[in-house]
This record gives structure tokens, sequence and C-alpha cells, in this order.
């Protein structure tokens, strides 16, 4: 059972060519609901690591890309590594279809700014649901 | 000193702004994955988990 704020990676998991156990993912709501007719109990965020200076530059640039310094996160045997969270993209899952591991949490400070960011966007909100 | 708590994300706010439905697929495209250390991914036995319950 995963918490809000919780860290997760997905186990051995292919959408169509996408392996989505590479990727890890920010656990923003626990709460069920259903969006188009299918039905839900979690909604991620997806993290992203910088490739090198130039690139947080721009990626932050972004106004949906919110910064997560590698200290705003516990992750036991975790990198020293900042990243970022996209925090205009909502992945939606049923977590009753999926094997996922939880690998540590997000600090509440930094999940409570994160929610006031998502909040004050001005930008277009995207769904992902086809892993429902 | 209480303990800070996670605020929840108030869905109907999202649902107030303007949306768009992106596949999984277009959604990945600009993300880098954050590469873990191999005892994150493979040793599960070393996952630490900082649930409220624990």
């Amino acid at each position: 059972m995963c918490d809000v704020g919780d860290i997760i990676l997905i186990d051995k998991y292919r959408q169509n060519e996408i392996n989505l156990s590479r990727h890890s993912f920010v656990v923003i709501s626990d709460e069920a609901g259903e969006i188009r007719g299918l039905d839900y109990n979690i909604v991620c965020n997806v993290l992203s690591s910088f490739k090198d200076e130039k690139q947080r530059a721009r990626k932050l640039n972004y106004p949906g890309n919110f910064e997560i310094l590698h200290y705003d996160t516990s992750v036991k045997n975790g990198n020293t590594k900042d990243g970022f969270i996209k925090a205009e993209q909502f992945f939606y899952f049923n977590k009753d279809k999926l094997d996922y591991s939880i690998i540590g949490k997000i600090s509440p400070e930094a999940f409570n700014r994160l929610i006031r960011f998502i909040e004050s966007l001005e930008i277009d909100i995207e769904h992902i649901i086809d892993n429902l | 000193m209480d303990k800070l708590m996670y605020e929840k994300l108030n869905m109907k706010i999202l649902k107030e702004k303007k949306s768009v439905f992106v596949s999984t697929k277009d959604a990945l495209r600009d993300v880098t994955p954050i590469e873990w250390d191999e005892h994150v991914i493979d040793g599960k036995k070393e996952v630490t988990l900082i649930g409220k319950n624990n």
C-alpha cells in the first residue's frame, strides 16, 4: 500500500513499447475516482533527472517543471542528484493491477510546495489514462 | 511541535483547468529516468518503506 508522497517504481510493466519500470513516480493522490469511465486509485507525477547543467537551466525554464533537490527526498541507497517533477502531467493508475515498489518518500515540505505549484499552474494539464 | 502533514491535492482544481489527454509514450518523451543505484532497483529487501504505518 502506498501513500501520498511516496516515490514508487513500477515493476515489469510495459505499455506498448514503453517500459514504465525505468521511471520513478511520486504519488500525488491516493483517492479513488473515475476518469472517462475508467477506475483509478492513485494519481502520480513522473520524476526526471537532468542530463547536465545546460539542460537543467532549460528544463527549469518550462512552467510545468518543479525542481526537486536531492535532500527533498528520502530514498535508501539513493543518489545525491537533483531532478524535477513534471507537475502538469498526471498519470492515473489502478494499483490493484500494478506491481510496484516504494523506494522512498518526498518530504512533506517539498510535497506541499508541489501541491501549491500545481494549483497555480496556468498551462494545460495533461492526463495520462492509457495505463488503466 | 506538530509534525508537518502532506496536503491533499484538490482534484476538482485539475478538472477546472484546461486539460488534454496524452499517451504515456508522448508524456515520457522528454523524461530522463533517474538512475538509481542498483540496490534501489534490484534489492527489494533494501527498499525503505517510510509510510505512515511504519
